[in-house]
């Protein structure tokens, strides 16, 4: 019976946690517990299904029906098979994403020092263009990219915003992250801990990184930095959803700049806890089972 | 090592192109690059090679001898490498991190705004 409860436990938390995770106040207050709390989200659920099933699995091994032998030995190894075959395909999925990044990224970077011309900051290059656009390339070659029209654009305070904003994402290597919730994000979207997740995710990380360019210069800086990056030239071709992250994240520093307190703990401690706890169950029923 | 020592050839073979008037042959190019950097014909060849495969450069025969010129102005490379970078591709979010996406004009418009009404409250404080 633990398995099937342990799997219903694995289905409600991808279904039903997702949204009220989304909608919390706290992971806007502190993005690096918000990531967190996401990575522990995973585990709970996907975690808690490949639990139960290997529960049936290793009943199926020792042959004899135990006590807790729910469907016979044609249900069970399907159940086995069907859970490896699961993993398989989940990690062929993130290699095939990882390679194809690898990939481009390498190509992108081979074109951009072709054109590039460093700057006074290590790792930075400036490339000549009319869009004012910063960006980061991943990677241990990687670089942070500023075109003339940015930098033309931006004060030397918001210059330093936008350098530190960039560094925060590739320390944090907010690329691997991405990648591998986008993943199944493209994969499986119609399982809200997916499709929600890396949405999340990648809010999270820019308010992460948008929190360290806040304590290098100020919020506001940040804020107008954000402001005259995002306004540019061409529109945005499909995906029009990201624009309005531009504008949560802009209001978050100004709030912040007009009310610099920090906010109390206490939801952000009990949603990891909360979330801890079901992410040790998958663990727990393992060590169950094996004992 | 080698690779990245390749790829700066590689930028000062695309100076030296996109600066000439007219398109050079291999051995024009090593004679310019000569004057900076110690480098072998045959190295040099090998770059344009590549260049050439990788679209980067063009080339046509001109009596026995290639003559190579660049696809594209560099302006145009540029401007076309940022393109790239800032187009919405699925897989964008793995191989770049932008610093912001673009809005449209009205949500720019009220962004504006919103910064200034809290310039005007003074809040421009500190952390």
């Amino acid at each position: 019976m633990t398995a099937l409860a342990v799997a219903a436990l694995g289905l409600a938390g991808a279904w039903l946690l997702p949204r009220p995770l989304a909608a919390a106040r706290w992971p806007y207050r502190f993005p690096r517990a918000g990531i967190a709390a996401w990575m522990l989200l995973f585990p709970a659920t996907v975690g808690a299904l490949l639990a139960a099933g290997l529960t049936m699995a290793l009943h199926l091994l020792s042959k004899g029906p135990g006590p807790e032998h729910m469907g016979g030995p044609v249900l069970d190894g399907a159940i086995a098979v069907s859970e490896v075959l699961l993993v398989l395909a989940g990690l062929a999925a993130v290699s095939t994403t990882v390679h194809r990044a690898t990939v481009a990224r390498r190509t992108h970077l081979r074109d951009l020092f072709l054109v590039a011309r460093p700057t006074a900051h290590t790792g930075v290059v400036v490339v000549e263009a009319g869009v004012p656009a910063a960006y980061a390339v991943p990677g241990r070659h990687g670089a942070v990219v500023l075109t003339t029209a940015a930098r033309d654009a931006l004060s030397r305070p918001e210059l330093a915003a936008v350098l530190e904003h960039e560094r925060a994402h590739l320390r944090a290597r907010h690329d691997r992250l991405l990648t591998v919730t986008g993943t199944f994000a493209t994969a499986a979207p119609w399982v809200p801990a997916a499709r929600i997740g890396h949405r999340s995710l990648r809010m999270l990380a820019e308010m992460h990184a948008d929190d360290a360019a806040a304590r290098r210069t100020s919020p506001f800086t940040t804020a107008t930095a954000l402001v005259k990056l995002a306004g540019t030239a061409a529109p945005s071709t499909g995906l029009g959803v990201t624009g309005t992250d531009v504008a949560v994240r802009v209001q978050r520093l100004l709030d912040r700049a007009a009310e610099p307190r920090v906010p109390g703990r206490w939801p952000m401690v009990l949603g990891l806890a909360g979330l801890a706890a079901l992410a040790s169950v998958p663990f727990e029923v393992l060590v169950v089972a094996l004992a | 090592m080698a690779r990245s020592r390749l790829g700066s050839l590689e930028a000062a073979v695309m100076d030296v192109m996109w600066t000439s008037a007219a398109p050079l042959t291999v051995r024009q190019v090593a004679e310019a690059l000569a004057s900076s950097r110690a480098v072998a014909y045959t190295t040099v060849l090998t770059v344009m090679d590549n260049l050439f495969r990788k679209d980067v450069l063009a080339r046509d025969l001109a009596g026995r001898a290639h003559v190579y010129r660049p696809r594209t102005s560099r302006e145009e490379f540029a401007a076309d490498l940022v393109e790239t970078a800032l187009s919405d591709s699925p897989d964008r979010a793995a191989v770049l991190i932008r610093f912001a996406d673009r809005l449209d004009e009205a949500d720019v418009r009220r962004l504006v705004e919103a910064l200034e009404q809290h310039q005007g409250r003074g809040g421009n404080s500190r952390r």
